[in-house]
């Protein structure tokens, strides 16, 4: 069974997307299969910021609406065979996929997957909703700023709220020169202020920048992309970690050692 | 003096002033929960419990809880 993990925010902009692209891209380095689920009706993006637009034909509508199987509308990365994309629909009717139907996606996407990552849309509205009850982990993404922050912190007491415990954060777009010069919140604080664990910290790139300016896709960009196998690793590794400590809690031990 | 950053400063008091805003509702829900557990333990009417919600400097919740008792049940009686 997959993991599903919701990559969410509250703000707009903090690079929930870019984050979910490099996050699925580093985990599928990893040896993992990853599905990445743009849930962003009508604002879909993930395609793009991919590099993956010019291949979709189907999306996460005509598989609600019986058009297409889930495997046709799946759109699998040329230089990542692992990593697959689920297009969001780019119609405006956003009511077309209920909760219902998005839960019968990602149960049987994870069948096939081991990460099912979800790409959530700004703000609180129903959209939210249905993103959120999919997945049973969350990342939440935030830039260092106050605002940013603020909902963060909203949105982090309306997912545990829906019954997500595990939550991480990752602060994106941060800038170690202005941390030095005390102008920027340090990421260590910004976890601490929200009682929440620090799962990464990215810098912010040039080479991100002129690529979501350029192609829009940010997964041939230099930077980050190996800090994003790192947090992948520890996303993965975690759960390695996790599973042997439950092998261990299972094991039985008699006289002789263990059965 | 305080060291810490200017916007660590303003983020304490911008998540501090955003608790004071619960959920509507949210002091009820809790205070009926509480109002049937302790119905085990004690005989008591909706009348005789007062709760709120409130905030420490700290920006901790602090549940106050205030609970007339007519009368304990027995714990080998206790239903």
């Amino acid at each position: 069974m997959a993991r599903k993990i919701v990559l969410t925010s509250g703000k707009g902009g903090v690079g929930k997307t870019t984050c979910c692209a490099l996050l699925g891209l580093g985990l599928a380095r990893l040896g993992a299969r990853v599905v990445m689920m743009d849930v962003d009706i009508g604002l879909n993006n993930l395609d793009v910021v991919a590099g993956l637009d010019t291949r979709v034909m189907y999306d996460i509508v005509d598989v609600a609406e019986g058009k297409c199987r889930i495997r046709q509308a799946l759109v699998s990365h040329p230089q990542a065979p692992l990593l697959y994309i689920m297009p969001s629909s780019h119609s405006l009717n956003v009511g077309k996929v209920s909760v219902e139907d998005m839960r019968r996606i990602t149960d049987e996407l994870s069948r096939s997957f081991d990460y099912i990552l979800i790409d959530c849309p700004a703000g609180i509205g129903k959209e939210f909703y249905r993103a959120i009850y999919m997945a049973s982990e969350a990342i939440l993404i935030t830039t260092p700023n106050i605002t940013a922050i603020r909902d963060a912190n909203k949105v982090a007491s309306l997912v545990i709220g829906c019954g997500i415990s595990d939550i991480s954060l990752i602060v994106n777009r941060v800038r170690t020169d202005m941390i030095a010069k005390r102008l920027m919140i340090k990421p260590q604080d910004i976890a601490a202020s929200l009682d929440i664990k620090l799962l990464g910290v990215v810098p912010e790139a040039d080479s991100i920048a002129a690529a979501a300016c350029q192609t829009g896709s940010v997964l041939g960009a230099k930077d980050n992309v190996n800090l994003f196998l790192d947090i992948a690793r520890s996303i993965h590794l975690g759960a390695a970690e996790q599973r042997i400590k439950r092998g261990f809690r299972n094991l039985k031990i008699n006289k002789g050692g263990i059965i | 003096m305080n060291n810490e950053p200017r916007g660590l400063t303003k983020l304490k008091q911008v998540l501090i002033n955003d608790k004071h805003f619960n959920p509507e509702r949210l002091n009820d829900v809790v205070s009926s929960d509480i109002f049937k557990l302790l119905q085990n333990y004690m005989e008591i009417d909706n009348s005789d419990m007062m709760s709120r919600i409130d905030l420490d400097e700290q920006g901790n919740y602090v549940l106050r809880c205030k609970v007339k008792c007519k009368r304990l049940k027995i714990m080998g009686l206790l239903s």
